[in-house]
């Protein structure tokens, strides 16, 4: 997002944005001081006391994928480039399947707290928890960054206020949430947001209906109309066939993140934790075909000109498109809820750093599982006063940068540090810590090599006239590369007795603890 | 399901133990079958999808009906596929696995 393309006082959001915002924060308060009352155990503040319902879960999960990202990003792509902004809508919820199929039932019977606790039970190797807890870590500061650096160019947008000011009040309510609420509070944000977007999605979709007779094909064909029959074929975006494909694997990372992981344990069982991703994935499926109603929507009724000219990446499109249908009043709702949501997802990724900090590396590796609950309790919250800190300086600092590479890092990073690794301890019987502890560091430094050498550091940071390696998205060569040295270091690695104790881990895997 | 492995009695040489063992085997073993051939049914469609937008321009292009052209169509389908696989495993998994998990935890628990 470029504070510098906007066109000056394009947006007049109003009192309503001011009026919702504040509503938004004054109810999540009393959602927060409700769940602080609740919050005693270290279980509570991390895991909201696995009291969670699957519905409850589910579209929590659905919420922290759908952010401002998901919410803003895809439906302006799709209003700018058409087809090619589609890739992002069918990769969100082949994601969260993989999750279910593959991972979320294990991981729940397996983990206590965070994923490094699976690979930790599986390998029984320090060194794996402080890798997985490093790439944790590294995801959620880089998370945390790109959504307060967003969140300041969009509040200066939308409510006129100064970057600094806005990433410093965002940052101090995501620490509100989590520090006095923990997971109950931050899952509660997240439920409330995600249900206010599906009724913007729905909303809006309705209206853009509406304004083409309830036909379907009219809203295409007036996309198509306004701005050729390309829009709705493969186009320019997609130009590198290599390059669709390392991005539509690298999308898949979401199935590996550390923070959507952590929400499989704040449910029952791992039944809940099925059913929830069964909610999540009906709720992702219905917003995204909304959203390309909206995408096309927008498209026609506004004209990509007109959203280029506001903001040059497209995010204005669907406030934009509120404005066309429903006025200054539905635009400064809309806007409210745009930055709602990037509150709510800090938060969620912020309770995930702080629950690696403190039970991953203080308890378990510096205290060795010694530390008492009011030691645990203390930890956890100086580890998100910490790493909030962090976040709120960094996001200061990045202002105006081009952070491209840090969506292409942590993409990369997703698919290629915690996927293959936590696949295989499921499902491989000859997995060793050393094959998981090589895989991991392949998977995370290729990913940073990669990227290093891509147009994103080389071109657009370095400006240097060609790249060293022409792909944006590594995640093509860091996935099977990480899969590779996994599988081979393992199988020189391997001895009988490490399979002895693969069984114990397929019956907890189906039973649990 | 159908299998004896649970029941004691007819296999002589087994412990206790073993007999459990391969109780679990043959769960895991359905149950990593069911979501695996599921995986491989969601890659084909996602990355069939994604290799149709690189390769198969000309073709996505196509226009089946007013507005409506064949890429649109794929689009569609994969956003549609995912939850339909989703739906059955869910389906799959409360009818059958819960039952053979719950059946598990009362033999190797006891």
């Amino acid at each position: 997002m470029n504070p510098q393309a906007v066109v000056a006082n394009q947006l007049h959001t109003g009192n309503t944005a001011i009026v919702t915002f504040l509503v938004f924060v004054l109810v999540t308060l009393a959602v927060t001081y409700w769940a602080a009352r609740r919050t005693h155990s270290t279980e509570d503040f991390y895991v909201a006391g696995r009291h969670m319902s699957a519905l409850q879960n589910g579209l929590a999960v659905a919420g922290d994928f759908i952010g401002a990202a998901g919410f803003l990003g895809v439906s302006g792509l799709i209003a700018l480039a058409g087809y090619d902004g589609l890739i992002f809508c069918g990769s969100a919820v082949a994601a969260f399947l993989l999750m279910m199929l593959l991972l979320v039932e294990a991981v729940r019977n397996l983990g206590k707290y965070t994923f490094a606790d699976v690979l930790m039970y599986r390998l029984q190797s320090p060194t794996v928890r402080v890798l997985a807890a490093l790439s944790a870590l590294s995801l959620v500061m880089m998370f945390i960054i790109m959504q307060l650096v967003g969140a300041g160019s969009l509040v200066g947008l939308l409510f006129h206020i100064p970057y600094h000011v806005a990433v410093v009040i965002m940052g101090v309510i995501m620490l509100i949430y989590v520090l006095f609420g923990g997971m109950l509070a931050t899952t509660w944000v997240q439920i409330i947001k995600c249900v206010l977007m599906m009724i913007v999605a729905l909303v809006l979709a309705v209206l853009v209906l509406a304004a083409s007779g309830f036909h379907l094909g009219a809203v295409f064909s007036a996309a198509s109309a306004r701005s050729g029959i390309g829009v709705l074929a493969p186009g320019k975006f997609m130009t590198s066939p290599l390059e669709t494909i390392s991005l539509g694997l690298s999308l898949l990372g979401v199935a590996g993140l550390p923070h959507v992981l952590m929400r499989a344990y704040t449910v029952p069982d791992a039944r809940t934790a099925r059913r929830s991703l069964f909610v999540a994935i009906t709720v992702l499926t219905v917003f995204y075909l909304l959203i390309v109603i909206v995408g096309y929507g927008a498209m026609s009724l506004v004209g990509s000109g007109v959203i280029r000219g506001v903001e040059r990446g497209g995010n204005m499109a669907l406030p934009l498109l509120a404005n066309h249908l429903g006025g200054e009043a539905f635009l400064g709702f809309v806007a409210a809820i745009a930055v709602a949501t990037i509150l709510a997802n800090i938060s969620g990724v912020l309770i995930t750093g702080a629950a690696t900090l403190s039970h991953d590396i203080w308890v378990s590796l510096v205290r060795h599982g010694k530390a008492g609950p009011g030691e645990q309790m203390l930890v956890a919250k100086i580890a998100t006063v910490l790493l909030g800190l962090i976040g709120i300086v960094l996001g200061i600092l990045f202002r105006g940068q081009n952070l491209a590479f840090l969506v292409g890092l942590a993409n990369s990073v997703a698919v290629s540090a915690n996927l293959p690794v936590l696949i295989l301890a499921l499902f491989w019987r000859r997995l060793t810590a050393a094959g998981a502890i090589t895989g991991m560091i392949g998977g995370l430094g290729g990913s940073l090599l990669l990227i290093f050498l891509s147009p994103l550091i080389q071109v657009d940071i370095l400006h240097k006239a060609a790249p060293i390696i022409a792909l944006r998205n590594p995640g093509i060569i860091a996935c099977p590369l990480a899969f590779l040295l996994a599988i081979g270091v393992s199988l020189a690695t391997f001895k009988k007795e490490d399979g002895q104790r693969y069984a114990e881990i397929q019956r907890r895997m189906l039973i649990g603890a | 399901m159908t299998t004896d492995l649970g029941h004691s009695g007819k296999n002589g040489g087994l412990t206790a133990a073993e007999i459990d063992a391969e109780a679990i085997q043959v769960v895991a073993l359905r149950r990593s079958r069911m979501a695996w051939l599921l995986t491989v049914i969601l890659l084909v469609v996602y990355f069939g999808y994604l290799l149709l937008s690189a390769f198969a321009r000309g073709f996505m292009a196509i226009q089946v009906m007013n507005g409506i052209t064949v890429a649109i169509v794929v689009a569609f389908v994969s956003i549609v596929v995912p939850w339909i696989l989703a739906w059955i495993y869910l389906s799959w998994a409360n009818r059958h696995h819960d039952a053979a998990c719950d059946k598990l935890s009362r033999e190797t628990k006891s």
